[in-house]
């Protein structure tokens, strides 16, 4: 693909001036305007204006194509569009599902923006009338609600034709010295966003508040659990409408490390207020777990249909549609405790209280450098002492309570993260991650494996086939290795995060040492 | 990536008529496009008015070094490119036998493209040799044209054939009805011998004069008279074709 360039027009240009200064390379044509809406896509995390990709469904009359440009300065590359696109599963096979889907991942495609077109396409042909470079100039208007809303930008785009690159450089060698134009044509994703009331980049679920370690340890934590409770409401909706499985994630996990602060970090906020409000987010907490484990159980089903290929896939197909059922019953309770009046007043008293200084507990006033150091180690030895008493045999509630071990240092370590060498806490978290991701895979290896098996009288009942019994039996094996599997990889993982260096290494990025 | 190959052993029978077309509707319904013009004259790189010339020639194009991308020329339709013609294609089978698995080269040769494109067609020369061979190992799909004669339908017959002996086990042959001209009594006649064959595409495309003015405006049908009966008749038979490479969604 021949790189295209992209120019903000100053003055009062329009076609004809762009057409007689590109007149100077040789015959020139200017096609009749079009009006086209132009929907931008993106996920509720930005992961393709992250990954410096752009989706755009594009609209001229009732004809309507995908846009991907991809990171670079290639132009746009058009892509039939045949069916309604809300995941990266739903683009045409090729280029554009597999570099879609490498940013997207299973995040819903959503649209964040919208911008009416005014394109005037001008062409610099060759002697026999053929096109070699593309000129379009276009007016891009931002949308908000089908009226404009800010400011309309007019911009010059030199897009040459593969295999004529070298004309494209004269074309834009030629404009540059007979227009007004700057260089930059401005982001037209950035308009159409803020047109919407939002920014790109304006949600991520990462922990990024920026402390310093003298900051008094009230300040600081609050300033964490006040980022924490964004990140919470900001996924209500989506988690509610069910646009993708990852705003209940996102909410549950806002909901885990709220809770891990409020219990890592005691003495810091007032006990006495505090209190009350660890019951509220476990309610919170519990009230996510039916479906999350459902989500896991269904996407861990379909990656393993994809892997085989569709083998043996149809014979679960009565499994699936129960656990599809109860998925949507789960999904309802949660919606209904997302819309009670306990979880409104729990977000209003919590958003109240984190709102306003108020004279801490005894840690309070301590930097928060210190007591965050101090809690880091602590978390890290009681991860260290229980997980060494375990072997590859212990009973499953004992390694459940391992991983909340490990994910209580992880979020700790994320918390502060910005107190400490990044580099060195980034690889700890991974050496962490590696570890939890095992104990995960066993954990939900086995309480999918408890769910099949609890599930077969119902299938039979239901007037399940003897393959679907079949099926499910196997599937049921295969979670049983995968549990073994992955306690044992667990085992050899954890041994060297257990370890003397690797405890050394975290006491000296945290700057305390556990005694004995 | 799904490559249509544009084939008969018969000349002038609308081959070029029917790739130049069909590549201009599959581009418009937003299917990135190649069009690969491996006959010598040319037609097909002169109506999109691309130069037909290809540095180095078969000989070089065909090496295992030589990329394809860097021949390509965009044309004056969005979505579509094009792989030029070069005189030297009338040597293609001595270029072919010269290589190792010359029947490979093409399939070889197209590997890479997999990625910049939906479907590639390839408008052939009538001949049955090394080079329809190579082709009919790339394809997925083999386009025919058949004139609404008894002789052509004994053609038929044989490009079936020689398509089942060299082609691969799930090529697709797609035979349509061309250049028809219901005032003449032998087409009719054969018409209906077709109508029987469940393996024809439904589309028939009519003769019209106005086919044959692509040479004058340099341009595929539908960009000129894109509201005429054969133009439409182009567009059936690409829905027809479409739903056959990429099926129904
Ligand atoms: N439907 C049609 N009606 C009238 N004329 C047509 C039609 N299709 C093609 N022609 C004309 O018939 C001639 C041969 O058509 P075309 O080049 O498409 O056939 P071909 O099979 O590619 O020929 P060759 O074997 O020489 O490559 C051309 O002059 C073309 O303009
Ligand atoms: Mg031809």
């Amino acid at each position: 693909m021949p790189a295209s360039l992209c120019f903000a027009i100053a003055g009062p240009v329009g076609p004809q001036e762009v057409a007689a200064s590109l007149a100077a390379l040789g015959p020139v044509a200017v096609d009749e305007a079009r009006r086209v809406i132009r929907r931008h896509l993106d996920t509720f995390d930005w992961a393709l204006w992250r990954s410096g990709g752009r989706l755009t469904v594009e609209r001229d009359g009732n004809r309507r194509r995908l846009l991907w440009q991809p990171a670079g300065d290639g132009p746009p590359r058009a892509f039939r569009l045949t069916g309604e696109v809300r995941f990266a599963a739903d683009l045409p096979a090729g280029t554009l599902r597999r570099e879609v889907a490498a940013a997207a991942g299973r995040r819903a495609l959503l649209p964040v923006g919208e911008t009416a077109v005014q394109r005037t396409l001008v062409r610099v042909l060759d002697r026999e009338g053929k096109t070699l470079v593309r000129v379009p100039i276009e007016d891009v208007q931002p949308m908000r609600g089908g009226a404009p809303a800010g400011p309309e930008r007019r911009r010059l785009l030199v897009e040459p034709l593969t295999g004529y690159a070298r004309a494209g450089h004269r074309a834009a060698d030629v404009l540059a010295a007979t227009l007004v134009l700057a260089v930059d044509g401005g982001d037209e994703l950035a308009d159409a966003v803020v047109a919407a009331g939002r920014v790109p980049g304006d949600y991520s679920s990462k922990v990024a508040v920026r402390l310093t370690p003298g900051e008094p340890a009230e300040r600081a934590v609050r300033r964490v659990l006040a980022r924490l409770l964004r990140t919470l409401v900001a996924n209500v909706e989506g988690t509610v409408q069910d646009l993708d499985t990852e705003f209940l994630h996102d909410l549950r996990v806002a909901t885990r490390r709220t809770r891990t602060c409020l219990g890592q970090l005691e003495g810091v906020l007032p006990a006495e207020r505090v209190a009350p409000f660890a019951g509220e987010f476990r309610w919170l907490g519990d009230a996510t777990t039916p479906c999350r484990d459902l989500d896991v159980f269904l996407l861990d089903l379909d990656a393993r249909r994809v892997s085989r290929q569709g083998a043996g896939g149809a014979a679960l197909d009565p499994l699936v549609a129960r656990l599809q059922a109860d998925r949507e019953t789960a999904r309802a309770e949660l919606a209904a405790a997302l819309a009670s009046e306990r979880f409104h007043a729990l977000v209003r008293r919590w958003g109240r209280l984190l709102g306003r200084r108020a004279p801490g507990g005894e840690d309070g006033s301590r930097p928060i450098g210190a007591v965050a150091g101090e809690r880091v180690v602590r978390a890290y030895r009681r991860l260290a002492r229980h997980g060494l008493a375990l072997g590859p045999g212990a009973p499953v509630a004992a390694m459940h309570r391992l991983r909340i071990d490990g994910k209580k240092l992880r979020y700790l370590l994320e918390f502060f993260a910005s107190l400490w060498d990044a580099e060195e806490t980034a690889a700890l978290v991974r050496e962490l991650k590696l570890v939890q991701d095992a104990l995960g895979d066993y954990h939900d290896a086995w309480l999918q494996r408890e769910l099949v098996v609890g599930l077969g009288d119902e299938i039979l009942a239901a007037g399940g086939r003897a393959a679907a019994l079949l099926a499910m039996g196997e599937l049921a094996a295969d979670l049983e290795r995968r549990q073994r599997a992955r306690v044992e990889t667990f085992f050899a993982r954890f041994e060297t995060f257990a370890g003397a260096p690797t405890r050394a290494r975290l006491e000296r990025l945290v700057g305390h040492r556990g005694g004995e | 990536m799904r490559v249509v190959a544009v084939w008969s052993i018969k000349g002038g029978v609308g081959k070029t008529a029917a790739a130049v077309n069909l590549a201009f509707f599959a581009a418009a319904a937003g299917l990135r496009t190649l069009l690969w013009d491996l006959d010598p004259q040319g037609a097909a790189t002169f109506y999109y008015r691309v130069k037909a010339k290809v540095k180095g020639g078969g000989r070089r194009l065909l090496k295992r070094s030589a990329e394809l991308q860097l021949l390509v020329r965009g044309t004056d339709i969005e979505n579509l490119d094009l792989l030029p013609a070069d005189f030297s294609y009338r040597r293609l089978d001595l270029d072919l036998d010269a290589r190792k698995q010359p029947q490979r080269r093409l399939a070889l040769k197209l590997a890479p493209l997999a990625d910049e494109y939906d479907v590639v067609f390839l408008d052939c020369p009538p001949s049955v040799s090394l080079a329809s061979e190579s082709v009919l190992r790339a394809a997925d799909a083999l386009l025919v044209p058949v004139i609404p004669t008894t002789l052509s339908l004994r053609g038929l017959a044989q490009v079936r054939s020689f398509a089942t002996k060299r082609g691969r086990r799930d090529l697709l042959v797609l035979p349509f009805l061309s250049m028809v001209d219901r005032r003449k009594t032998m087409h009719r006649d054969a018409i209906g011998l077709c109508a029987a064959d469940e393996g024809f595409l439904r589309a028939a495309i009519p003769a019209a004069s106005i086919v044959e003015k692509m040479g004058v405006h340099r341009a595929p049908l539908p960009a000129y008279a894109p509201f005429s009966e054969p133009a439409r008749a182009f567009a059936a038979l690409w829905s027809e074709l479409d739903a056959r490479l990429f099926g129904r969604r």
